[in-house]
């Protein structure tokens, strides 16, 4: 069932690229300088880092049927406070513990609204997310701070072989995958979205499980957010990490994850952030003008979600035969 | 559901308006602190200036209230309102007759609303990525009419934008007011007494148990998101009226803050009827969305 869902993300993937071959012929091309690997692909991977890695911490958040707005102020909260740790003469490890520590904080109290207190998750997110930078802005004093580090500045643009951010976000990836679906947690985070009162009955801690994964994605947002500013040795509180949530949110969503929770896939997140990053990368690429950039993604997201969608699958594969299962199966999707 | 038939059978009623409870004393707590702060704060203009500042918001809200009844969302509806200030501009700019104009606004934001209501229904897509992207959609067409800022010279747009009426009480309002008083008067009579209204409130509770009741439930799936792109033209010409009467609206005025959907959402969420509205202990993406 996901490995059907993944193919029209997969074919989406596969068709950005090919328009990008058309336009620029070298796209493909990859060059290794100075023991680094260089091209349009690896900027791609390097680019969609902090994406991809908010998206997997948002995947879990969807699979327990919530959502989580806020990462995108978490993350410019966390740059702001590496940066100006940094820049008051802090150093380095001191910066990213305190950036992450208040991240878990404000994790934790995001999964309290949601799981002790029961508001609902877009509600109690949307709190941080307009909080948020404001929160940022008060740590740099509406100023954008930069900081002169090498060893910051290896996060976001450093390499080893290739780009280190997108190692640590395929590292948490592979990280929770194996967490999650090696283990019974995955099923547990499952059972929670599927059915809260079930999985409570049947003696699963969903309070617990629903509070850990928003302190896992304000966690994820964090080092993201570490990434953003490094990346530019500067803490925008403003602008570092803006939209993201919704490039997170759609990216999970392009990966066949349901935002009705009960069931992820973490192979299809990946494939999603890929698809949202190969998008914008090609509007710059192909030189999409910039008054139809919106316009172009508008359709390329809408696009992939029509194909997914069980609707369409039935009628490509031309099975309108059957009234019997396929009405039924179209009531339990609704 | 009649409320007070409601209260007789359980003591139900105060759990359930108690957000609405708790936002009205916000509002007295804030709007108190105010007055005992600040001279000559608790006047009758302060309140009317609410109203006139935040006229295109109680539209908007209305609109996305029919949406959040259904159990849905819809993002676009700021962007829905820049397209529309912007094709009224582009319009009136080529010399379109204003009656011709504003018809052009008013099907645009509509025919975008039910699109996206089609294809939540029919294709069964998550209305939150739809109205993602119809948001994109609007703000894209928004750049492709024109990337500068477009400006209303007609002057019965302006005379609408400027003109006010002194009420009893030496009180200031604007037209727009009005405009966004007679959407919700409009819209309580759609939701409590026809029969749309009802079927919109029976499909937030549960939609299969409706359908099988035999009421048109596609019919109000899809309808609330035609609402809700109805809306937005309305809130467009209030956002004209508040934000730059001299010259007429344009887009950049207010169009490009930064979460218009999230700050129009957000009037529905905590004081209105809940996300879901009869199952209180479902989460806002119930039934709807179920798999």
């Amino acid at each position: 069932m996901i490995r059907g869902r993944l193919l029209w993300p997969l074919a989406a993937l596969a068709g950005l690229l090919l328009l990008n071959v058309v336009f620029t012929h070298s796209f493909l091309e990859l060059r290794i300088q100075d023991g680094h690997l260089y091209g349009s692909l690896v900027d791609i991977l390097r680019n969609g880092a902090p994406t991809m890695l908010i998206a997997v911490g948002m995947t879990l958040v969807i699979a327990t049927r919530g959502i989580d707005l806020s990462v995108g102020a978490v993350a410019a909260i966390a740059g702001a406070i590496g940066c100006t740790w940094i820049a008051d003469g802090g150093d380095m490890p001191t910066a990213l513990l305190l950036a992450l520590a208040v991240c878990v904080l404000l994790g934790l109290w995001n999964g309290f609204l949601v799981s002790v207190l029961g508001i609902q998750p877009i509600i109690a997110t949307l709190v941080l997310m307009t909080a948020g930078r404001g929160g940022a802005m008060l740590l740099t004093e509406g100023q954008i701070v930069t900081v002169e580090s090498s060893a910051y500045r290896q996060i976001g643009a450093g390499f080893l072989v290739l780009p280190i951010a997108i190692l640590i976000s395929l590292a948490v990836l592979g990280g929770v995958a194996l967490l999650t679906r090696r283990t019974a947690l995955g099923m547990l985070i499952e059972a929670v979205g599927a059915n809260p009162e079930a999985s409570k009955l049947a003696g699963v801690r969903s309070r617990t499980i629903t509070w850990t994964v928003y302190v896992f994605a304000a966690f994820c947002a964090g080092v993201a957010g570490l990434m953003i500013s490094s990346n530019v040795s500067a803490a925008d509180a403003n602008n570092a990490g803006l939209w993201i949530e919704m490039d997170a949110i759609l990216a999970v969503v392009i990966g066949g994850t349901s935002l009705a929770g009960g069931r992820y896939s973490l192979g299809g997140t990946l494939v999603g952030a890929l698809v949202i990053q190969t998008l914008t990368t090609t509007v710059y690429s192909i030189g999409v003008p910039t008054n139809v950039t919106l316009l172009f993604k508008a359709v390329v997201v809408i696009t992939v979600c029509l194909l997914q969608s069980p609707r369409t699958a039935r009628i490509i594969g031309g099975r309108r035969k059957p009234p019997a299962t396929a009405p039924r199966s179209r009531k339990v999707a609704a | 559901m009649s409320t007070s038939a409601l209260a007789s059978v359980r003591p139900r009623l105060p759990q359930r308006f108690l957000p609405v409870v708790a936002t009205v004393v916000v509002f007295a707590v804030t709007f108190g602190i105010g007055s005992v702060r600040y001279q000559d704060f608790a006047s009758g203009q302060v309140v009317a200036n609410l109203f006139i500042d935040n006229a295109f918001l109680i539209v908007l809200a209305v609109g996305m209230t029919f949406v959040i009844l259904t159990g849905g969302i819809d993002l676009s509806v700021g962007a829905v309102a820049a397209l529309s200030t912007m094709i009224a501009a582009a319009t009136l700019r080529a010399g379109w007759p204003v009656l011709l104009s504003v018809l052009a606004v008013l099907v645009s934001g509509t025919v975008l609303g039910l699109l996206m209501g089609l294809v939540i229904h029919y294709f069964d897509v998550q209305p939150f990525i739809v109205t993602l992207a119809g948001m994109f959609l609007a703000r894209g067409l928004c750049f492709l009419i024109s990337v500068e800022s477009v400006s209303i010279t007609d002057t019965s747009f302006r005379d609408f934008a400027t003109g006010t009426v002194v009420l009893p009480g030496d009180v200031t309002v604007t037209y727009s007011v009005f405009v966004a008083l007679a959407v919700v008067a409009a819209a309580v009579y759609v939701l409590h007494l026809t029969r749309f209204g009802r079927t919109v409130y029976a499909v937030g509770g549960n939609e299969t148990s409706a359908r099988l009741m035999g009421l048109p439930t596609t019919r109000a799936k899809v309808g609330v998101y035609a609402v809700s792109g109805f809306a937005p033209p309305w809130a467009a010409c209030c956002s004209r009226c508040t934000c730059s009467p001299a010259t007429g609206c344009t887009r950049s005025a207010w169009s490009w803050t930064p979460s218009p959907p999230w700050s129009s959402a957000a009037p529905c969420w905590p004081a209105g009827p809940a996300m879901s509205p009869v199952p209180r202990r479902a989460s806002w993406s119930s039934a709807p969305y179920r798999r």
